[in-house]
């Protein structure tokens, strides 16, 4: 185990994601990032909001092959992270507000999904 | 009838490459289509070939105007995994480079702005003046550009007497010179015709897009990362917010105008408060844990996530860039706006490429 | 009548991190002077005769690169600024960057340095100013560089 963590609310399904990311949009959180990791042949999300100063984090572990749904329609700008991890990492977010299909950053013959 | 007009990668007022496609209904803006990739490097690769000292400098040359802030904020968040108070006076000088470095910053921002509606005698007044502190710079730490003044663990060169003497004279003349530049920007006939109304984007809507720094305080949201419990040294500077209220790109430029006496004023009230003592603390091991630091650079909030497993190599490092963050307002904001606009307007939010791509 | 005189210059910047081109921008300002020289920073190829690139080559703006080069009307002559546009750099061995500017096009001068004093830079156009008179002389044409679609060079 790692000993110094971040404090994060462990999230059960994508669902739950977007009921908590919504119900923050409404206490009145910003949209501030979303970091991904790998973690156990799946990844793992970290959504980061933030109000006064104070962080408030949703972690989230996508099972390999799952499609997670984007809080993009909750978030506009939530819409260039999701983008750059189709890129990046490989995953694929259902219902995203501007999908470039993976190609954010990289063209079709540049490395595919260098992160994963 | 709707047109598509390619604005970038290669435009004159842009000094870097993005791509806008704009939709057009005559000669006014109803959609536009941001397209990223011509700066992409692929850094938050490099930790796997480079050990978490390397890497500091890495982070430095994710871009070359906020470069100084980029390897303060690194540090800063190695330093949480390994959880070490570093001295007092290294604090004292990070702050010192990071509010010189946001000086040139927002000098030189001022300058391509005014580029951009065409007063280049004013654009060649900025960067006349930014010279100034370019020099002091590179007499402290030895660059003109890529500073490398903080290192895990502490600062990685110290100030002298020489040093000090140097910045508060230079600070006396560029303190008159940014007055003379705020007469101009704040009172110009051809500025306020250029800016005043242009763009507009409400309190809430500036909040919700998720903007950042100057774009964020021009829309009179009272958020600025240096009031934060993790710089603590600054609410001992007396450091106060810029907050213009009125949201339009005239607000956008106040804020960054008023800045500049901030960052004046808590260069030398750090001065003043400079702690004697040792510059860096030993740094043993290697960092486990994963950590999240924020720091406001220029054109504002930066993140900075690092994971460590217990080895040299860090496991995870993930940067969210200040205009990553802004970028997206750009969608909401310039339909409505005439061609001839746009360029001032996507100038406003002070874009970064090379951060937003890395 | 010598081209040398008044040069104009593009600035293209592919994959830099701001720090050269802002270097570039700088020697065109009060303190520097480039226009001293006769030079002049425009915005449109078609009227260039140096082309000063900075940073290195991705996957993305390696075509942006090779239709701006051969938009630029014969004699021209490419000045790479920087470390990045010389070799890779700090980044060569970064996943999305083909190499330094000379993967694609070909480079007259470099000027070395992260970053490059304006100095350096000046000293670069001005070494670049008797390659373009001597081009002139022996009206030595630019190869035209083939667009490939989304193609990689080949020795990259």
């Amino acid at each position: 185990m790692l000993k110094n963590t971040i404090d994060a609310i462990e999230m059960k399904s994508s669902a739950d994601v977007l009921k908590a990311v919504q119900d923050a949009k409404n206490d009145g959180y910003r949209y501030a990032t979303m970091i991904c990791l790998k973690k156990d042949d799946g990844h793992e999300l970290i959504y980061v909001l933030d109000k006064d100063y104070k962080l408030k984090n949703l972690r989230y572990f996508v099972k390999p092959g799952e499609k997670p749904k984007s809080v993009s329609g909750i978030y506009l700008c939530a819409l260039l992270i999701e983008n750059e991890y189709q890129d990046l990492f490989g995953l694929t977010f259902e219902g995203l507000a501007i999908d470039y299909k993976g190609h954010l950053y990289l063209t079709p013959n540049s490395p595919k999904t260098p992160l994963a | 009838m709707t047109t598509v007009i390619p604005f970038g990668p290669q435009h004159p007022v842009l000094p870097e490459p993005v791509s806008l496609k704009l939709e057009l209904d005559n000669d006014v803006v109803i959609g536009a289509l941001p397209s990223l990739g011509y700066v992409h490097r692929g850094l938050e690769k490099f930790i796997d070939t480079k050990d978490y000292n390397q890497t500091t400098y890495i982070c430095e040359r994710i871009c070359g105007i906020c470069s100084a802030l980029h390897g303060i904020t690194y540090t800063m968040a190695v330093e949480k995994l390994f959880d070490v108070e570093i001295p007092e006076r290294a604090m004292y000088i990070r702050v010192i480079v990071g509010e010189l470095n946001r000086v040139h910053s927002h000098l030189l921002w001022l300058g391509l702005f005014a580029d951009g509606f065409g007063f280049e005698s004013l654009f060649y007044e900025c960067w006349k003046y930014r010279e100034a502190v370019l020099d002091v710079l590179e007499k402290i730490t030895g660059n003109r550009v890529i500073h490398s003044i903080s290192k895990v663990g502490g600062a990685s060169k110290d100030l002298t007497k020489e040093h000090i003497d140097l910045i508060l004279k230079m600070l006396d003349t560029v303190e008159s010179q940014v007055k003379d530049l705020e007469k101009v920007f704040i009172n110009n006939y051809t500025v306020k015709q250029r800016t005043v109304g242009l763009a507009t984007m409400s309190k809430q809507l500036a909040y919700e897009a998720g903007t950042v720094g100057p774009t964020l305080r021009g829309s009179g949201v009272h958020s600025d990362l240096r009031e934060e419990a993790d710089w603590d040294i600054y609410k001992d500077l007396g450091f106060k917010a810029v907050v213009e209220k009125d949201g339009d790109c005239y607000s956008r430029t106040k804020v960054r105008v008023f800045e500049l006496y901030e960052s004046i004023k808590l260069i030398r009230n750090a001065i003043s408060k400079l702690p004697n003592g040792e510059i860096a603390t030993p740094i043993k091991g290697s960092p486990t844990g994963e950590a999240i630091m924020r720091t406001e650079q220029p054109r504002g909030e930066v993140v900075y996530y690092v994971k460590g497993n217990g080895t040299k190599n860090l496991e995870r490092l993930k940067i969210r860039t200040p205009t990553f963050a802004n970028i997206p307002s750009l969608l909401l904001t310039l339909p409505g706006i005439k061609l001839a606009d746009v360029p001032i307007v996507v100038l406003t939010i002070d874009p970064c490429i090379s951060c937003t791509e890395r | 009548m010598t081209l040398a005189k008044s040069p104009w210059i593009i600035h293209v910047n592919v994959n830099s991190c701001n720090g050269c081109d802002i270097e570039v921008v700088a020697c065109l300002t009060p303190l520097y002077d480039a226009e001293r020289f006769g030079v002049l920073n425009i915005g449109t190829p078609k009227q260039a005769d140096i082309m000063v690139v900075t940073g290195s080559v991705n996957y993305k703006n390696v075509n942006v690169l090779k239709n701006l080069y051969n938009q630029v009307p014969d004699p021209k002559v490419v000045l790479a600024v920087g470390a990045c546009a010389s070799t890779g750099g700090i980044f060569h061995d970064c996943y999305n960057v083909i190499g330094g500017v000379d993967q694609v096009i070909p480079v007259d001068a470099y000027v070395p340095g992260c970053c490059p004093r304006p100095e350096a830079i000046l000293d670069g156009v001005v070494a670049a100013l008797s390659i373009l008179e001597n081009k002139k002389k022996g009206n030595v044409k630019g190869k035209e560089v083939k667009m490939k679609g989304n193609e990689v060079p080949s020795n990259a």
